[in-house]
């Protein structure tokens, strides 16, 4: 049985008097210890998908799907907020908005397993200066009474990592963890957060618009385009030979360290959102490959891909 | 010819040094990369090249003239705007929110060249094209555009003035990737169709090997190495640029971690 | 209008009545204002007199309605100068920084510290008592309390980068503040200066009441609290009241207004 998973997940905003979707069709699973890419543009509902399953849904928005949680739907209420101290973790792109500036790093790890785990003070003191061993930053004793504002942005991505460890949940929610930091320090926290989940055999959902980020980290990954799941496979399989035209063309689009092209491939249009989508195939009016009957039926997610010609194309991946 | 030649920048904001000997020159067109993270000093350089920040010593030459800082008057400052222009990071901010695409390309034109009205739309017109974007365009606000297309409008006003030099500030940073594919071809066919340089400041490394012919990489304020982009990025001999460089994602790549504090 | 709400709104068909009568008031004062009827003095509320008649017998309903005008007008002028004034400093400011900031904000700060009132008594000591004293002294009082806000707001405009692309693009400075930021900072000036308009009503008020702003026998509000304080010891309150009701209408309608004409930002 999987740890997550999501059937036909929508999401509507208000809008004025009309409803504007975000979120339709979308399925999921991530089972025990596996981890997760969901990767899209801006627009794509990847984000939304992510923060549906803990209930962080803009206020006023319209739920409709199944959203398991180790086999059972996800509560609301006392219980949601029960299952996220616990047991579902997020991380978010901006780690100083999440952290509360007046308190000390050492209040804000302390703090959830005291309150929660109900770890005496003390020894909770002694663990959080473990974990932030653990998340490579040595000096822990001292760190501990340090400010937000006196950390950079990577060494408090790398607090929250702590402060993840220290609930040592099932399941983390990784939502553009390292977008906002450096090249090198985003390689230095993706490796912690890859490495020390796997010790302790937490799954993840990374939610990020960089595919091959993801597909280094990721057991499998889903691209969304337009609210939707256009593809979901196996990391090395669907960056090798990608099945969705959308996909090959996120790949191709961007600039390779190793050739120059002269042009590069692109993607015409700009991305969507699920509202704005015409009928059809939301990726049509983009798309080479696309017929005149792509404009017609929207196609189905059969599992793997949903576009009607995946079959008698061969796509280029990074390979 | 030299278009641009810096001497010895440094610039100090009270206590702390944001730049120290950055020299470098780029030739008439040809596109030179400036490389590093945040606080490599890469936006003070862009900065002090375009007159919004005064270096506390070094020189700058644009265009075979030196440009001391201190005031100048503004009929000085509209000649040396033909010289260099620059696009932001972020394409919200950098468009007036009151003000139509048009008026933005117009204004530009007219405050350089003497127009005709007629003269004017069509050149405003030809413009928008240019970049990619269409007359209808014109009238909008830029809260009716996408991010690439309000990067485009950027685009646009900055060589409606017909600069020799211009500064590409991560200008393609906070777009998506798909639109950060066409913006990088677009800068392709204006380098290709025109006698401009870019000056291209990135933190990435892909984006860079796309686009630049030379390369400086800065760390803390510092250039740390030089040398064609394509030499740099094959075969890095500095540590900074070699971990800048495994930092990238890529087929087979994995994140590493420097150390593990124990 | 839904964007005002319904408190909003409200306020804004308040004021755009009050505005009207200002204007239109030879038209529907049933009384000449100045006239004595003594036969009716301190009549209270009668079908002739709605509001009563006031010590000299004048009609209360007449003389609140001319008086709008004298008690509006000198606010209005108030909040016309000190806005423009403000703005200005608050611009020039921002957009110079360094010692020229440092010099107005110092300058705005010290003009805070000062109660508008004792601005007002000093101008009105030059140049005698009446509106012009009273506005002088009131539009430099007022001054800051439009400036300190502009000014910050002007300064985070100012670091945008469609700011920079228009100084390295050559425009002038002045072109880039009149043209970009002021249009820009402009619903912030007006929230700003609406909800001072309500101070300075009381204001103004306050000096006539003094006895120093509008003088006797022209209708004002203020001037009409005072007098009316006398007829309310006298067993007549309506005119007192009356007067203090409309003061206080008009103030909370000009802040309700101001503060959501601010939200909408």
């Amino acid at each position: 049985m999987s740890l997550l998973s999501i059937e036909k997940l929508a999401l509507a905003v208000p809008a004025g008097r009309e409803w504007k979707t975000l979120v339709e069709e979308v399925d999921l699973t991530i089972g025990r210890g596996e981890a997760v890419g969901l990767v899209g543009e801006s627009g794509s509902g990847k984000s939304m998908t992510a923060r549906a399953v803990i209930g962080l849904t803009p206020p006023g928005a319209r739920l409709s799907g199944k959203i398991l949680f180790d086999g059972v739907a996800v509560p609301s209420g006392r219980a949601l907020r029960e299952l996220r101290a616990r047991r579902i973790a997020m991380i978010f792109q901006d780690p100083r908005a999440h952290i509360n500036p007046v308190r000390s790093v050492g209040d804000f790890l302390t703090e959830a397993m005291v309150t929660n785990l109900g770890v005496p003070a003390r020894e909770a003191v002694a663990r959080a200066v473990r974990l932030l061993a653990e998340v490579g930053i040595g000096d822990g004793a001292r760190r501990l009474r340090q400010y937000p504002h006196e950390l950079s942005g990577g060494l408090l991505q790398r607090v929250m990592i702590a402060s993840v460890l220290a609930v040592e949940p099932d399941l983390i929610l990784a939502d553009e963890p390292t977008t906002a930091l450096d090249v090198t320090t985003q390689s230095e926290v993706m490796a912690i957060l890859d490495e020390l989940r796997r010790e302790r055999g937490m799954a993840m959902l990374l939610i990020t618009h960089d595919l091959e980020l993801a597909a280094a980290t990721c057991d499998r990954l889903a691209v969304m385009y337009a609210g939707r799941i256009v593809e979901a496979r196996p990391s090395h399989e669907l960056t090798a030979t990608p099945l969705h035209p959308y996909t090959s063309g996120l790949l191709l689009s961007r600039p390779s360290l190793e050739e120059v092209t002269h042009r590069l491939p692109v993607i015409p249009g700009r991305p969507v959102a699920a509202f704005e989508a015409d009928p059809g195939c939301a990726f049509a009016p983009r798309c080479a490959h696309a017929l005149p009957s792509c404009g017609e039926a929207r196609p189905a997610f059969d599992g793997t891909v949903a576009c009607a010609r995946a079959a008698d194309l061969t796509l280029q991946g990074d390979s | 010819m030299t278009v641009i030649e810096a001497e010895g920048l440094r610039k100090v904001y009270g206590e702390a040094v944001a730049v120290q000997e950055v020299s470098f020159a780029v030739e008439e067109g040809q596109s030179l990369a400036i490389v590093g993270e945040s606080g490599s000093g890469k936006t003070t350089v862009a900065r002090m090249l375009l007159g919004l920040e005064t270096p506390t010593s070094g020189t700058i030459t644009v265009c075979g003239r030196p440009r001391p800082g201190g005031r100048v008057s503004s009929k000085e400052r509209r000649r040396r705007a033909r010289e260099i222009q620059i696009v932001f990071q972020d394409p919200y901010s950098s468009l007036d929110k009151l003000q139509r695409i048009g008026d933005v390309i117009a204004t530009s034109l007219s405050l350089h060249f003497t127009l005709t009205p007629a003269e004017l739309r069509r050149r405003t017109t030809e413009l928008l094209e240019s970049v990619g974007l269409a007359e209808r365009h014109a009238a909008m606000l830029p809260k009716q555009l996408s991010g690439g297309q309000r990067q485009r409008v950027a685009i646009a006003r900055a060589i409606a003035v017909e600069p020799r030099v211009l500064v590409l500030d991560e200008a393609v940073a906070a777009l998506d990737v798909s639109i950060q594919a066409q913006i990088l071809n677009l800068l392709a066919d204006i380098r290709e169709r025109g006698e401009i340089s870019y000056v291209f400041i990135s933190h990435d490394l892909a984006v860079v090997n796309q686009i630049s012919d030379t390369a400086i990489v800065m760390h803390r304020g510092e250039v740390v190495e030089r040398g064609p982009t394509a030499d740099l990025l094959r075969d890095p001999k500095e540590d900074y640029t070699k971990a800048l460089l495994a930092a990238v994602p890529r087929p087979g790549w994995k994140p590493t971690r420097r150390n593990r504090a124990k | 209008m839904t964007r005002l709400g319904g408190l909003g709104t409200a306020s804004a068909v308040l004021l755009a009545v009050v505005a009207a009568v200002t204007l239109l008031a030879p038209l529907m004062a049933p009384y000449d204002p100045d006239f004595p009827d003594l036969m009716s003095a301190l009549s209270g509320g009668t079908a002739a007199h709605p509001l009563g008649a006031d010590a000299l017998g004048r009609d209360v309903l007449s003389r609140l309605m001319y008086g709008a005008r004298t008690t509006l007008i000198g606010p209005v002028l108030i909040i016309c100068v000190s806005t423009v004034a403000g703005a200005t400093l608050a611009i020039t400011a921002a957009w110079a920084g360094g010692r020229v900031d440092a010099v107005i904000s110092r300058l705005l700060d010290i003009l805070f510290a000062v109660p508008g009132i004792v601005f007002a008594l000093v101008t009105v000591a030059v140049l005698g008592p009446g509106i012009p004293g009273v506005v002088t002294g009131l539009a430099v009082a007022y001054t800051p309390y439009v400036a300190r806000v502009v000014r910050s707001a002007a300064l985070r405009e100012r670091s945008l980068p469609y700011v920079a692309a228009a100084w390295v693009q050559g425009r002038s400075a002045f072109a880039i503040c009149a043209r970009h930021l002021l249009p820009n900072l402009r619903p912030i000036i007006v929230a700003q200066s609406v909800s001072a308009l309500g101070f300075a009503v009381i204001d103004v008020a306050a000096v006539s009441f003094l006895g120093l702003g509008v003088q006797p026998p022209t209708a004002d509000w203020g001037l009409m609290v005072k007098s009316g304080l006398d007829s309310a010891q006298r067993g007549q309150p309506l005119e007192a009241v009356a007067a203090g009701v409309m003061i206080a209408l008009v103030v909370a309608a000009v802040n309700v207004l101001g503060d959501r004409l601010g939200r909408r930002r």
